[in-house]
């Protein structure tokens, strides 16, 4: 899938591409508004990511201009902190967006339930090696073997197994679990994560659950 | 020029002083000066008066022992003789049809006075050509046959005059040595009075940020200064407290980035310094990654409180079911208060309009600052209270008593109470409490009793007006939530939660 990124910063260019480059995607980059528009109108993305400091022509009116011919899904980046900005973005028909600084594996998340939607699968039956969630009876089987979970740790459970391979960072756990949107000092997803392994790893040879050190947390076959 | 000094008169307090003052004594001096004049006209012309009378007396009576042919022969001595010793007299005397009978002096050496017809009595001043005289006539009676006679009796009054005209001079004089000497006492006066003024402006301008504790002294300041200097002083001791907390928030400030970064650089150097198992730099890069989170976190915090200090935060109100709130809150810390084998407990109910994400934040910050203090195996007690004007939020733990000195602390940005607590945040949490507290016009207490138990208290006004409300984001927030955010797009909407308290 073909991602465009329109950013005027070096640096957060060069590690945007590169790590969704290594996530699978094909990236292209423009550095200016209006080369930008230009690729975005022409090159036929899955996906904008869209600055919206710029100088020249600016982020806003990049997306004004592509809303005019295209619905091309566009995630902004602002650095201002501001309920109007965002407010103003989305109504602008921007489908999403981060407050800089954002960590990259919080970009990662929502730039793959962007391009996830219109597949939902939520009822599915899904399945990691020999681990089994039904969410429609709320089952987790792992082999043979039924597992008991609480509310909370069922549905980061499933949370993991949708996103099967993708590291998931607490703070998108938190809010997609938990419908929370702080950070907080005690590490609560830490401790649910601990007691979800408990019953879902510890007893058995292969982890399936893993966590990369200041990242996150994946859920992977790694046979 | 002219209109800079005008302006200089009109703002120089002892300026003005000094002239007005000096314009009241130039007036006085003047009605005194006037009523000294006034009086010794009066007195020199009783005085004249007073001789004349007796002179013209001594005349009529001596005129009755002589005829008019004596008077015409010259035989009058005795008449003339009344004006003997007295140079500035003259006296004429005339029979009935205004003829000159007899006369002090020769007609070109006396001043003839303006020629009237009546012979009866007559005073009159009249100017001459370089003096003023003044003329006294009276009827008398010659000789036994009593023919009737008209004495004019003049006298030359220059030297009253001159006089008069000598003590206008001195009093003139006197005048304007008075004034020169008034002008100077009230300069004096003026800048003596205002002294206090000008030592209130030098003490003031004596206080730097580096002397902001210095205080005007009120004991030794005129009365009516006394207002003013208290108020400037209550003004220096806010001016001075709103300092101090912002200079220690950036020392704070300083010291808090300078260790994770000095670590941060530190090990980076000496990681690069020779080549090394990948697996080496993976450990190092993780262990940055959490120190970067940390300050990633600690400057999102700081950023928060700034702006809920500029007003720049918009308040999203809406009808929050505090009881619910509480529960969802809790939620997210069911596994980690079961670690700590501590207990939660919520009761009572609340409604307030006001933000739900930053109540989320302010309770999710008291919860995770009573797990950290909480006494394991204790319970901590979510209180909801609500009364008509306000709901009242009681967040209760037990753990070690909290002495007051640090309680008033609490809630100052990077406090902490335990200082060997570190990594466990910055110390921001409470301090952000306070700010979303504080942006719905509510108020923060802490409370710790002798028995252990900590209670944080935040009064919610349940709404601080009908206006603000109204005014407030509200409908915007709903309005995008609904239309552009629908069911599909939950993350979005999510997302839009997440950054707008994160």
């Amino acid at each position: 899938m073909k991602i465009l990124i329109v950013e005027d910063e070096p640096k957060t260019v060069d590690y945007l591409k590169k790590g969704l480059s290594e996530a699978g995607f094909i990236v292209d980059v423009a550095h200016d508004g209006k080369d930008g528009l230009h690729l975005a109108q022409t090159g036929g993305y899955a996906l904008v990511i869209l600055d919206i400091m710029m100088p020249g022509l600016d982020g806003w009116n990049v997306l004004r201009e592509l809303r005019r011919s295209m619905d091309t899904p566009v995630l902004f980046l602002t650095a201002k902190d501001r309920v109007e900005d965002r407010v103003r973005g989305l109504e602008m028909g921007a489908d999403d967006y981060l407050v800089k600084p954002f960590a990259f594996s919080e970009l990662l998340a929502r730039v793959r339930t962007i391009l996830r939607r219109g597949h939902p699968k939520k009822t599915e039956v899904l399945r990691v090696a020999d681990l089994e969630l039904d969410p429609i009876k709320r089952r987790v089987q792992r082999g043979a073997q039924r597992v008991d979970l609480t509310a909370k740790e069922f549905l980061l459970l499933h949370l993991l197994m949708q996103r099967e391979g993708e590291v998931l960072s607490r703070t998108f756990i938190a809010e997609q679990v938990w419908d929370m949107n702080f950070d907080s000092d005690t590490n609560v997803v830490d401790v649910v994560v601990r007691r979800l392994r408990a019953k879902v790893d510890d007893p058995f040879a292969e982890k399936l659950i893993h966590t990369l050190r200041g990242v996150g947390y994946v859920l992977e076959h790694r046979p | 020029m002219i209109g800079r000094s005008v302006s200089a008169l009109r703002t120089s307090i002892t300026a003005r002083l000094t002239i007005l003052f000096t314009a009241a004594v130039i007036l006085l001096l003047i009605l005194h000066g006037a009523y000294h004049y006034r009086s010794l006209t009066m007195q020199l012309k009783g005085r004249q008066a007073a001789t004349l009378t007796e002179k013209l007396t001594a005349i009529q009576s001596r005129l009755a022992h002589h005829e008019s042919a004596d008077l015409i022969a010259g035989n009058a001595r005795d008449v003339m003789e009344v004006l003997a010793g007295h140079s500035d007299l003259f006296l004429v005397i005339r029979d009935g049809s205004g003829r000159v009978l007899a006369a002090s002096h020769p007609e070109d050496l006396r001043p003839s006075p303006p020629v009237t017809a009546s012979l009866a009595d007559d005073d009159l001043t009249w100017p001459s050509d370089q003096n003023v005289y003044r003329t006294i006539r009276v009827g008398a009676m010659l000789g036994a046959a009593r023919a009737p006679v008209a004495v004019e009796l003049t006298v030359d009054t220059t030297s009253d005059s001159q006089i008069l005209r000598a003590f206008v001079r001195e009093v003139s004089l006197g005048m304007l040595v008075g004034v020169l000497i008034a002008g100077a006492m009230a300069f004096f006066i003026a800048r003596q009075g205002l002294g206090a003024l000008n030592r209130f402006a030098r003490a003031a301008s004596d206080i730097t940020v580096s002397r902001l504790n210095r205080r005007l002294d009120l004991d030794s300041t005129p009365l009516e200064l006394r207002e003013l200097v208290a108020s400037y002083n209550g003004m220096l001791e806010r001016l001075e407290r709103s300092f101090r907390q912002l200079v220690d928030f950036s020392g704070d400030l300083a010291h808090e980035l300078r260790t994770p970064i000095h670590n941060l650089l530190g090990q980076t150097q000496v990681t690069l310094s020779r080549v090394r198992a990948p697996e080496e730099y993976r450990r190092v890069l993780e262990s940055n990654v959490e120190e970067y989170e940390r300050l990633s976190r600690m400057i999102r915090d700081m950023l928060f409180l700034a702006q809920a200090d500029n007003a720049q935060l918009t308040i999203a109100r809406e009808k929050v079911d505090l009881s619910e709130l509480a529960k969802k809150v809790a939620s997210l810390f069911e596994a980690a208060f079961e670690e700590h084998r501590v207990a939660i407990i919520i009761h009572g109910h609340g409604t307030v309009k006001a933000d739900r994400l930053m109540l989320e934040r302010a309770l999710g910050n008291l919860l995770s600052n009573a797990l950290a203090h909480a006494t394991p195996a204790s319970r901590i007690r979510i209180a909801l209270k609500q009364s008509e004007q306000e709901a009242i939020i009681t967040v209760a733990n037990h753990g070690d008593h909290i002495p007051p000195e640090v309680s008033t602390r609490l809630f100052d940005r990077f406090f902490r109470a335990d200082t060997a607590r570190h990594g466990e945040g910055a110390g921001l949490g409470l301090a952000i409490v306070k700010s979303i507290v504080e942006l719905h016009g509510g108020t923060v207490a802490v409370d710790s009793d002798a028995g252990g138990e900590t209670q944080f208290t935040l009064h919610i006004p349940v709404a601080s007006s009908e206006a603000e409300i109204a005014m407030s984001g509200n409908a915007i927030t709903n309005d995008v939530r609904g239309t552009s955010a629908p069911s599909t797009k939950q993350p979005m909407a999510s997302a839009f939660h997440r950054s707008r308290i994160g």
